[in-house]
């Protein structure tokens, strides 16, 4: 088994978001779409997910609406909203943006500097 | 936003927040048991699996209680937090509650009664139609003399008063109304079809009075009012058609009036003037009969109204100086000639009563704030905590105020309670005779209004007695300190010393007006109850009779009348004697007044001669009265219609007649325009009576002419003087007159001191009520004001047995405390002083007999209320010597 990471701080959101992206999903569902995406690499604090969705839910980011789970029992669903996708695309764009120029840092050689 | 959709959104909203909390119920729990079910799938054991979920989960609740968060906090639920805490404290100190509580149901149960006696009387809405717009019309002798308006007035002011958009006049009338269960007296006005039309009554049976009924010669026509008409003929709609019998003319009934309409006089019967006013000969024309009510142009103020019938009035004055001259024009609010207020005596002691109920209210908001912030500083621990904890100041603020609040509306809840006890008592005080339109002056209860004013005041205690304290604990910025320290000495910091001595100064400062406001107040009905009558009330027992015009047309057999009438009545067991006269003293009927001229002394303008008291009264009249000679001899058999007519003057009406010279054997005559009068020998000199009910302040010449000497078709007023209880004899005399005249009716039989109590029920009702907001003050303020020096002492225990340690003797600690109270005591008496002063010049012009700033009062209310105070801190400073230093060391 892989090593788990801890999530990096304010990037639950911006997982959350993507992971809804790929398709309405509830809470539970959630969690185990991240864990599978990450190949189970990330571990979610599960009693932090839900206030997260609650936020991204107030803010308009995400829609939520009661529907049939898949064993037939009544469940939460969130997709994402249009204001959400922007705001996936913005940071994802953020992120990436992010990670070259870290990991460009990262790269440096004393030869560089 | 109505208040039915205020509830509904609230509703929704907590509605809203039950749907959202059992949805995130429900949302976890799927979580769980959707996780708890994946494990189970991969081999657990169902307990093992829901246990493993629930590990992975964590805490539900923090995750519930963050969910919330992250959905916004809820006002309402921080509030309901807030209210469950505070009334758990609450209950923790019930002590504390309920003395608390039953303070602010005190304050605003008063505040609650006395409102709604003044809203029925000051505010509250009258029978007509937009009756904020009605004005009175008085033409007033001399600026202080109310007097009907005359049909040479009416007729300018209809004409040139353009601040009026309609008027018209009524003139009272009576009638002995005859047919079915004996004679009855009913009480009613004659009126222009102007008058009612002003009023904007109509009919709501039949027909109003028109224009075709109201000219010279019309039809004999009435309406009825609401109550006659169900008292007389059951509600009958058939009424109409159907005749009276009014003093012997037949009269056709052509419609009813609506219920709770009697105005003028508690009116029962309109009927039309059916009088020519424009052209009557200038003597008639300038006669005071009418009352005259005008509708205001909606754009107009009284005041504007007022300074314009003014302007005509003196116009009025210049253009006919024989008749016009010295008089004036009141124009008031309708509901202040209905209170007989016109000078705004009335007006003036409600709102003094108002404000002295206020002054009492913020007397025992300062006391629960003070018993607030003594409990806040045993508190200051938890609060002390609750802040290192993380709640913000406001949050504290927050939950304190709703704790006031809390209590204030079981003040509040209190205060309905004793504001319903309250009102019948107010009613029975009676604060006015109203004689129309009683059934809402005289109606006090408890309206939405009130519930209202209630509910408002009850807020307001809530936050003005928890705010100040709330910020004070809140504020303690030592946090650390409080928590070190540790123990109960938390907080008793200077800043809470400073506040509670803040708190008593201004206590002391409220209970000097209320004392002074009270003082003034009982000092003035005392003097008004002693004052000087000129007679002897006691034992006497009036009554009222209007002869009818038709039976008695000649003026001898009036006479005869009267005598008969008289004679059977001293013939009756019980009875020592009775007299008659046009006007018993302080009736509330008009009296008929006179100006008078002195043999001798060239004639002045008759509008430049005093108006006198001038009654026409049966030889033994002033006997039964109980007047006092001074010098010459009382009216008797010898005064004739054929003998040298004659008078018995008062005392002021000898010094105004003659200057302090001999008056006996002088002569004097009425003076009225357009007539000559006999001269009248002047045969005695009494003390002054006081006759006149609405003017009995002013000194007023009095005059008693022999009835059977004047000429005259005024009512009858009869008074007997029994040997025992006056009210026994009501039914003989009654039966004494109709065996005179089967047809004569008898009205308004009291005794005389039930007549003088009418006369006060106004300064009554303010002194009654001034006295108790005061003794309550008084109350209040020693109770705060020994609560806060019991507990400063208490709170200094330790610093007090520091200094005994350190060589203080008793004595010295014993003029500490004092000297401590006795310093706030003088600072909250010398702001008292201002507040006390401002009390009193709303007083002012309802005060007899003691001036509003009288400082004979205000020092003596000072050293009472400074010796009452010292009192209060003697016991607390007694405990403070009794100090030992050892245990309070050992306390620390």
């Amino acid at each position: 088994m892989a090593r788990q990471l801890d999530l990096l701080q304010g990037t639950l959101d911006l997982l959350i978001l993507k992971a809804v992206s790929l398709g309405p999903l509830h809470g539970y569902g959630v969690l185990l779409r991240i864990q599978q995406i990450s190949r189970d690499r990330l571990e979610i604090q599960q009693g932090s997910l839900y206030p997260a969705l609650y936020r991204l839910e107030h803010q308009g980011l995400l829609e939520g609406a009661w529907g049939e789970s898949e064993n037939n029992r009544r469940a939460k669903f969130y997709r994402l909203s249009a204001a959400g996708r922007r705001r996936l695309r913005a940071e994802t764009e953020k992120w990436n943006r992010m990670a070259d120029l870290i990991a460009g840092i990262l790269r440096t050689t004393p030869e560089e500097v | 936003m109505t208040l039915w959709s205020r509830v509904r959104s609230w509703l929704g909203a907590a509605l809203r927040r039950s749907r959202l909390e059992s949805e995130m119920d429900a949302e976890l729990r799927f979580h769980l048991e959707a996780h708890a079910a994946d494990l189970v799938r991969a081999g657990l054991p169902v307990a093992e699996a829901a246990r493993r979920a629930r590990l992975a989960f964590g805490t539900v609740d923090r995750a519930k209680e963050e969910c919330r968060q992250a959905r916004g906090v809820h006002l309402l639920d921080t509030l309901a937090q807030d209210l469950r805490y505070g009334a758990r404290n609450l209950r923790a100190s019930p002590g504390f509650t309920a003395v608390a509580v039953v303070t602010l149901a005190l304050g605003i149960g008063a505040n609650t009664a006395i409102f709604s006696a003044v809203d029925a009387l000051l505010l509250g809405a009258l029978p007509v139609p937009d009756s904020r717009r009605l004005v009175s019309s008085w033409a007033m002798r001399e600026g202080y003399d109310p007097f009907g308006t005359s049909a040479l007035e009416l007729g300018a002011y209809r004409d040139r008063n353009d601040s009026f958009a309609r008027c018209g006049v009524a003139r009272p009338r009576s009638w002995n109304l005859l047919g079915g269960a004996g004679p009855e007296r009913v009480q009613g006005a004659a009126v222009q079809a102007d008058f009612l039309a002003t009023l904007g009554v109509h009919a709501t049976v039949g027909r109003d009075i028109t224009a075709a009924d109201d000219r010279p010669g019309g039809p004999a026509v009435a309406l009825l009012g609401h109550g006659f008409w169900q008292r007389r003929f059951a509600g009958d709609r058939r009424v109409l058609g159907r005749s009276l019998n009014l003093d012997g003319r037949i009269t056709t009934i052509i419609g009813v009036l609506p219920s709770g309409f009697d105005y003028p006089d508690a009116a029962e019967i309109w009927v039309p003037l059916q009088a020519r006013l424009d052209g009557l000969p200038l003597a008639a024309a300038a006669e005071h009969a009418y009352v005259l009510v005008a509708r205001l142009r909606p754009d107009v103020s009284v005041e504007r109204a007022a300074a314009r019938s003014q302007e005509i009035a003196r116009q009025l004055e210049r253009q006919y100086p024989q008749v016009q001259r010295g008089w004036g024009v009141a124009v008031v609010p309708l509901r202040r000639e209905l209170l007989a207020d016109l000078g705004g005596r009335v007006e003036r002691s409600l709102l003094a009563l108002l404000a002295a109920v206020g002054f009492l209210l913020l007397l025992c908001c300062a006391n629960v704030a003070g018993l607030l912030l003594a409990r806040g500083v045993t508190r200051g621990r938890e609060i002390a905590l609750r802040r290192a904890l993380g709640a913000g100041r406001g949050r504290i603020v927050r939950q304190l105020v709703t704790e006031s609040l809390l209590l204030a509306s079981l003040g509040g809840m209190g205060g309905l309670l004793l504001a319903r006890g309250m009102l019948p008592l107010l009613q029975s005080l009676n604060p006015i005779q109203a004689l129309a339109f009683s059934g809402t002056l005289a109606n006090l209860r408890l309206d939405g209004r009130a519930l209202a004013f209630l509910a408002a005041v009850t807020g307001l205690t809530g936050v003005a007695s928890g705010l100040w304290p709330a910020i004070q604990e809140a504020g303690s910025d030592a946090l650390m300190a409080v928590l070190r320290e540790g123990g109960r000495r938390a907080g008793a910091g200077k800043a809470g010393r400073r506040s509670l001595s803040a708190l008593v100064v201004a206590e002391m400062a409220i209970a000097v007006a209320l004392l002074v406001g009270g003082a003034l107040t009982l000092q003035s009905f005392q003097r008004l109850r002693r004052m000087d009558l000129g007679f002897r009330p006691e034992s006497l027992l009036t009554m009222h009779m209007d002869l009818s015009p038709a039976k008695y047309r000649q003026f001898p057999r009036r006479v005869a009348f009267v005598e008969r009438v008289l004679g059977r009545i001293e013939s009756l067991p019980g009875v020592v004697a009775a007299g008659a006269t046009t006007n018993i003293p302080l009736s509330s009927f008009t009296a008929y007044d006179a100006v008078f001229a002195v043999e001798g002394v060239p004639p002045a303008n008759p509008a430049d001669v005093p108006i006198t008291s001038h009654r026409l009264v049966s030889p033994g009249y002033l006997e039964t009265l109980g007047v006092t000679l001074l010098e010459g001899r009382l009216l008797d058999r010898r005064d004739h219609a054929d003998s040298q007519p004659v008078a018995v003057i008062g005392e002021e009406l000898a010094r105004q007649g003659w200057h302090g010279t001999d008056p006996i054997g002088k002569r004097l005559r009425r003076v009225r325009p357009g007539q000559t009068d006999p001269w009248l020998t002047v045969v005695g000199v009494v003390r002054d009576v006081k006759e006149d009910r609405f003017n009995y302040r002013v000194a007023r010449p009095v005059w008693y002419l022999p009835y059977a000497q004047q000429a005259n078709v005024y009512p009858i007023d009869l008074v007997v003087k029994a040997s025992g209880d006056p009210a026994g004899l009501a039914r003989a005399v009654r039966r004494a007159v109709l065996a005179v005249d089967p047809d004569q009716p008898v009205s308004n039989v009291m005794t005389m001191n039930a007549q003088l109590r009418g006369v006060l029920v106004t300064e009554r009702f303010s002194a009654i009520l001034m006295g108790a907001l005061a003794a309550i003050g008084l109350l209040l303020a020693v109770i705060g004001l020994y609560g806060v020096m019991a507990y400063s002492v208490s709170r200094q225990t330790g610093e007090i047995g520091l200094r005994v340690a350190l060589g203080a003797v008793p004595a010295d600690i014993f003029r500490m405390v004092l000297g401590k109270g006795a310093a706030l005591i003088l600072g909250g008496l010398l702001l008292g002083l201002s507040s006390a002063a401002a009390l009193a010049r709303l007083l002012a012009g309802t005060l007899y007999g003691v001036e509003a700033n009288d400082p004979g009062t205000f020092a003596t209310i000072s050293v009472l209320l400074a010796l009452v105070a010292l009192a209060a801190c003697y016991l607390p400073a007694r405990r403070a010597m009794r100090v030992e230093p050892t245990v309070a060391l050992r306390l620390e």
